[in-house]
């Protein structure tokens, strides 16, 4: 309690960027119920959310194909933003067998290849041309959609037998890919993750756990928000931002740190997280978890308007945004350490 | 702000008892064959980055395919736990790979015979291999003696008679040591201090050597679990020719594990250091040392402490210009300053970069990443004047053979 008092004070006194209460002292919760509450309110309704967003997608841009029409494509423009943010919360939450099935390399891997695209599009491309990963998954079906500045997109254009062609074999395997993943979760291996007798240790399954929030953390710092914000010494590239031409890039970024933070604190009231783990061991690192996550999130819902304006006009609230995820980062390599997890941050050689 | 320290003294008992007991149990290396755990050699995607790929500061590229660098892998991105290490060309050719059971660290060169290489397994392991890279065969694996492990590095004397491993005595409470071999034998015949816990990286300097310790305890029957950070003390030492420490300095937030280092031609030491305190807390992570007694730790911007992330994985010095280049792998940078300071640091993005080699000539720097770039640095202008894309996932470092 001291030390809660303490912070409060000193972030008064200091109003420093991204300081804010620590809150509660957070209670402590056995590994079961931490596990439990985890997969049952985190990861199983955001892999069953993805599955029918995905197929959502297919059928408004099945609709959009058989009738071109404004209302048909602002209807598949919406279901692609719903499928985009339902992949932002689920990648967090792919740990696991589903995750060697690699959805974000298939499917969800930015920059686009606009030019690319536009050349499948055309009659009379081979075939390998079009099953290449830089014409498909969700970065060119957002293309198709929205398109940009230099090459809009008009609902017209689904007249196209080619474009809707290439469209709906995307989108094929788009659905098919996400069912596969959501399969596994499904039949088996949920069960398993949440189970009191699970045949994997509780070590294992935290591990698995811990390990993917690290990894959706590190995309979120080189490839969703560094590399474009040319924070590691590169130039601005706004356009290799995930999701900017439907103008959903910070909304994704935000969805995937909500998802953080509820494994860290937990979906709900009566709900666990890892920082609850944690307190077993070290209340105050509980507390200190916690508070980052909710301060990254928070960082990110203060950003008004695209990522990519506020990377070109105002740089020092990414550049806060990057620190608050980067101490995230560091928060969960400790608790790691601290939970004597098997995992290692990757990066770390020795 | 340093708190540099006297030398040690040596317990001539403890030391005789641990080189009885290693003379005893350790017996000689045992033979494990040679060329079953080659594979075949691996294609790589060779990309010529602008203008500057034919020529940078001197150094034609071209000249650098004759150049032979050694990496430790973890797996391939299609499997990431087949660990291994290869032998590349100066280009990020992959020329040769082996297989192993485990994770390999660092790597040493014989002086007198550049195809014959040391690789040392990762801690807390025990095994030790020799290596032909002439004939692409490993000669022979030896073990760590009863009570020890290694901790991932090595380096042979200038004449290449000994070779000198840092390892953990944890048999007698976690001394750090510097087990020195007979490098034909590869039997150990003496054990010095290395004067602090958890020695880590070392190099020749002077006549004797410079250990990197990086104060942290473990044990093997706990893998990966650091057991005294609340106490730790870590340090640079400097061994005299006779073994014994002669001096040795402390960083100034003892959290802050000095791991690294590398040797400058002007005879300075730099250090990289791996910090064990507070999440949020991002502190400079470079020190630098001399053969006078100075040691300071380099004062950076908040950016580049930043990009550090508590976390420097490796460091090596270039001749032509004199430059200190670091990696950051949490950070996705690499930075390339000037020893007498790492304020002007330049910054060359890259996505997880790990081990850093120089090359001949002395003005191009290789630097492995994890998504398994090999990538070629121009040290004076700080930038990639050439990439060459490999299916491995290199681990932390990367010796010019």
């Amino acid at each position: 309690m001291m030390r809660n008092v303490w912070m409060a004070a000193f972030c008064a006194a200091t109003l420093i960027s991204g300081c804010s209460d620590p809150g509660p002292p957070v209670t402590a919760a056995p590994p079961g119920a931490v596990l439990h509450s985890i997969g049952t309110n985190t990861a199983a309704p955001r892999i069953a959310r993805t599955l029918e967003a995905a197929q959502s997608l297919h059928s408004k841009t099945s609709a959009l194909c058989e009738s071109p029409g404004v209302e048909q494509l602002e209807s598949s423009r919406t279901a692609w933003r719903e499928l985009y943010l339902s992949w932002s919360h689920q990648q967090a939450v792919m740990f696991g067998p589903g995750r060697e099935q690699g959805l974000r390399r298939h499917l969800f891997s930015w920059p686009t290849h606009a030019m690319i695209i536009n050349a499948v599009l055309e009659p009379g491309v081979a075939e390998d041309v079009a099953l290449n990963r830089h014409v498909r998954g969700l970065p060119a079906v957002e293309f198709m959609l929205f398109g940009d500045q230099k090459m809009p997109v008009e609902a017209g254009m689904f007249e196209h037998a080619g474009r809707c062609a290439h469209l709906d074999d995307i989108m094929s395997e788009v659905v098919k890919r996400i069912g596969a993943h959501a399969d596994v979760w499904t039949n088996g291996f949920g069960d398993g993750f949440v189970a009191k007798n699970s045949p994997d240790s509780e070590v294992s399954r935290l591990s698995m756990l811990l390990a993917e929030a690290l990894n959706t953390v590190d995309d979120i710092l080189w490839q969703r928000l560094g590399g474009p914000a040319g924070l590691y010494g590169g130039i601005v590239q706004t356009e290799d931002l995930d999701a900017w031409r439907s103008g959903e890039t910070l909304a994704g970024l935000e969805a995937s740190l909500v998802t953080i933070n509820d494994i860290v604190s937990g979906a709900g009231p009566e709900q666990p997280g890892i920082a609850n783990l944690l307190a077993n061991r070290n209340s105050d690192a509980a507390s200190d978890l916690v508070r980052s996550t909710r301060d990254a999130v928070a960082i990110a819902r203060e950003i008004e308007g695209p990522l990519a304006g506020a990377i070109l006009d105002r740089p020092g609230t990414v550049k806060d945004l990057y620190a608050a995820v980067q101490d995230v980062q560091n928060y969960l390599i400790v608790t790691s350490e601290q939970l004597e997890l098997a995992v290692e941050f990757e990066k770390d050689g020795d | 702000m340093t708190d540099r320290q006297g030398p040690q003294n040596d317990s001539a008992a403890s030391r005789r008892r641990f080189l009885r007991l290693l003379a005893a149990a350790a017996g000689l290396p045992a033979a494990i064959g040679t060329a079953a755990l080659l594979t075949r050699p691996t294609p790589t995607t060779p990309t010529p980055i602008g203008p500057a790929a034919s020529a940078a500061a001197g150094t034609p590229l071209r000249e650098l395919e004759s150049a032979r660098l050694v990496s430790g892998f973890r797996g391939t991105a299609e499997r990431a736990d087949e660990p291994g290490f290869a032998i590349l060309d100066g280009l990020g050719n992959v020329l040769q790979t082996f297989s192993t059971a485990y994770r390999l660290h660092g790597f040493a060169r014989d002086p007198n015979d550049a195809d014959r290489l040391f690789a040392i397994c990762r801690r807390p392991g025990t095994e030790l291999l020799e290596v032909s890279a002439g004939a692409g065969t490993i000669e022979r694996q030896i073990r760590s003696g009863p009570g020890h492990h290694f901790y991932g590095h090595a380096v042979l004397s200038a004449d290449g008679g000994h070779l000198f491993t840092t390892e953990n005595d944890y048999a007698t409470g976690g001394h750090g040591r510097v087990v020195v071999r007979d490098a034909q034998t590869l039997a150990p015949i003496d054990a010095l201090d290395s004067g602090g816990i958890g020695p880590h990286e070392l190099a020749r300097f002077g006549a004797g050597l410079v250990v990197a310790n990086g104060g942290i305890q473990t044990h093997p029957d706990l893998p990966r679990r650091k057991l005294n950070l609340d106490s730790m003390r870590p340090n640079l030492a400097i061994l005299d020719r006779d073994g014994r420490v002669n001096d040795r300095f402390e960083p100034p937030d003892h959290q802050m594990s000095v791991r690294h280092l590398a040797v400058t031609e002007a005879g300075l030491i730099a250090t990289a250091q791996q910090y064990e305190g507070a999440p949020d807390r991002y502190p400079d992570l470079i020190g630098l040392a001399s053969a006078a007694g100075d040691y300071d730790t380099l004062t950076a911007p908040r950016r580049v402490r930043r990009l550090m992330n508590r976390y420097i994985a490796s460091v090596a010095a270039s001749a032509k210009p004199a430059r200190l280049l670091a990696t950051c792998p949490r950070g996705n940078a690499i930075l390339a300053f000037d020893a007498d300071g790492i304020q002007a640091a330049q910054i060359i993005g890259a996505r997880a970069p790990n081990g850093v080699a120089t090359l001949p000539g002395g003005s191009i720097a290789a630097v492995t990443t994890l998504s398994g770039d090999l990538l070629l640095i121009d040290a004076a202008r700080a930038r990639v004047v050439h990439r060459a894309s490999t299916p491995y996932i290199w681990d932390n470092h990367l010796l010019w053979i």
